[in-house]
């Protein structure tokens, strides 16, 4: 499996509270990859370091097969980048933007740019400025497709537009992507948004990446488990505890990489399974979140 | 690129630029206004008080052209954080360079437009006897405190915010710091103006004869 971006080791530190350590993520080439995290979680964070816009303190940044930083302008041209502030220059016009935006990419295809203009109904007349949120994010898709990447890298792209606006640069953005084959990282904190597109997730919180795998395997791997008479000390597993509940008369615990034959596993420990219970994307996100941090809340209290 | 840029930054400035342009073409005829009218300033004194006066404004237009051309490089981009300069596929340098030529040819319209009106104004004028213009140097030492007033706007508006008020601090304590020394050791020379205004110093173009008409 070929890699459009790979992270390794990752480390840059911001102020005094936030920081990213040992973070590493891959995006398959062709994948569309979600980014999922609460505000706050290092997600445009990572993404900027990602776009080489931040120079990290450690580990290696690869976009399609270019170092970030030190080949930034080689991989920028490859790459479709909308931020989760809108960047581009607001005494412009529509039209000054594209042209603007097109003297810098050489792969511009100014077709694409004329019908991506008609079907988000942008009058190329209009300055920025007194663009609407939804018609400045769908200007922000427009630049970031009409230079044909081979990745796009989307800070929430839909973040504060109506239903309608991101439905129609969602369909422009899966149009592209079922054409050209580009892969995506989409970051956002809609799960069921990214439910619907992605193929791929990360969950990430407070500068840490806690999950990444294909979309169905966190999908139908998280489960909630509700178990009894469960020794304390616990063999070697075929699945991944995240969390262990022992507050409650029954044991709940969250596992991920489940799969149905695993509940011999506890026939063979001398638990009995009561419950195991499906989460859909949304409830597996906030159970990993959750799960990480009382994890990190009870490693900082034993030191 | 650099065509882009440089409309881009035009749409930004346009109205300043309008505005500087006309003062500076406004100013050599102003320095010869009573003998373009026919008046009575035709007496050699007379003229050189005229021409004089006017002379003040030429510095303060080229600080003006500097002033306001120099940032303009950098606000769009500060505005938002470089985010989208960053994310442009060019190096940095090149952004920078594509900037200051930007730049540049802004400042190249006030300065034509003051070359010209020197010009035509020395070509129309009839000067008492002793007296001379000098079109040609003006326009150049515009041109020269214009740039360097730019440059140093330019390079001092790249900075960050934080980067600039430590520099603008910094400067500020040299000068009082500068004064003070100067006041209890009875000077009547400032140091740091020395090695501003001083011959070495780009900023000694500022320092000579601004007028138009001369003896």
């Amino acid at each position: 499996m070929s890699a459009a971006v790979e992270v390794r080791g990752l480390g840059y530190k911001a102020g005094k509270t936030f920081e990213i350590r040992d973070l590493d993520l891959t995006i398959p080439t062709g994948a569309i990859y979600g980014f999922l995290g609460a505000n706050g979680a290092g997600k445009t964070t990572t993404i900027r370091l990602i776009m080489g816009l931040l120079r990290p303190l450690a580990g290696t940044i690869s976009v399609v097969g270019h170092r970030v930083p030190d080949e930034s302008p080689s991989m920028l041209a490859r790459v479709g980048y909308v931020p989760e502030r809108p960047h581009v220059y607001k005494h412009l016009t529509v039209d000054e933007a594209m042209r603007f935006h097109r003297a810098f990419h050489v792969r511009w295809d100014e077709t694409m740019a004329r019908e991506l203009m008609e079907q988000f109904m942008l009058d190329p007349t209009r300055p920025i400025a007194r663009l609407s949120k939804g018609e400045t994010g769908k200007l922000l898709m427009l630049l970031a497709l009409a230079q044909r990447p081979d990745v796009l890298v989307l800070d929430e792209p839909t973040d504060g537009l109506d239903p309608v606006v991101r439905r129609d640069v969602l369909t422009a953005l899966l149009d592209f992507v079922a054409r050209d084959g580009a892969s995506v990282l989409v970051s956002s904190h809609l799960v069921h948004e990214l439910e619907r597109m992605c193929d791929w997730v990360g969950v990430m919180d407070r500068g840490r990446l806690l999950a990444e795998m294909p979309m169905h395997a966190f999908k139908s791997g998280i489960k909630r488990i509700r178990l009894e008479n469960a020794p304390a000390m616990l063999p070697q597993m075929p699945f991944v505890l995240v969390e262990r509940d022992t507050s409650h008369r029954d044991e709940r615990w969250l596992v991920r990489g489940w799969q149905a034959p695993m509940t011999q596993y506890f026939d063979g420990i001398g638990a009995r399974v009561i419950e195991v219970v499906d989460l859909d994307l949304e409830e597996g996100f906030v159970e990993l979140l959750r799960a990480g941090r009382d994890h990190r809340a009870a490693t900082a209290g034993a030191r | 690129m650099l065509r882009v840029m440089y409309f881009e930054q035009l749409r930004r400035i346009g109205p300043f630029l309008i505005a500087l342009c006309a003062m500076a073409a406004a100013l050599p005829v102003l320095s010869c206004s009573g003998l373009l009218a026919g008046g009575a300033a035709s007496e050699s004194f007379a003229v050189l008080e005229a021409a004089g006066r006017v002379s003040m404004y030429y510095p303060m237009l080229s600080c003006a052209v500097g002033l306001i051309i120099g940032p303009a490089g950098w606000q769009t981009d500060q505005e938002h954080g470089h985010v989208y300069a960053l994310s442009l596929p060019i190096p940095r340098w090149h952004y920078a360079l594509l900037r200051l030529t930007t730049g540049v040819l802004l400042v190249l319209p006030v300065v034509a437009a003051l070359s010209l009106s020197a010009l035509l104004t020395s070509a129309l004028v009839t000067l008492p006897p002793g007296l001379q213009t000098y079109p040609l140097p003006l326009s150049l030492r515009f041109a020269a405190t214009s740039l360097v007033t730019f440059s140093t706007m330019f390079m001092l508006s790249s900075a960050s915010s934080r980067s600039f008020l430590i520099g603008a601090g910094a400067l500020f304590a040299a000068f009082v710091f500068d004064s003070l020394f100067a006041a209890s050791n009875q000077l009547d020379y400032s140091v740091i103006a020395e090695l501003l205004f001083g011959t070495r110093s780009p900023f000694s173009f500022f320092m000579g004869v601004w007028t138009l008409i001369d003896v």
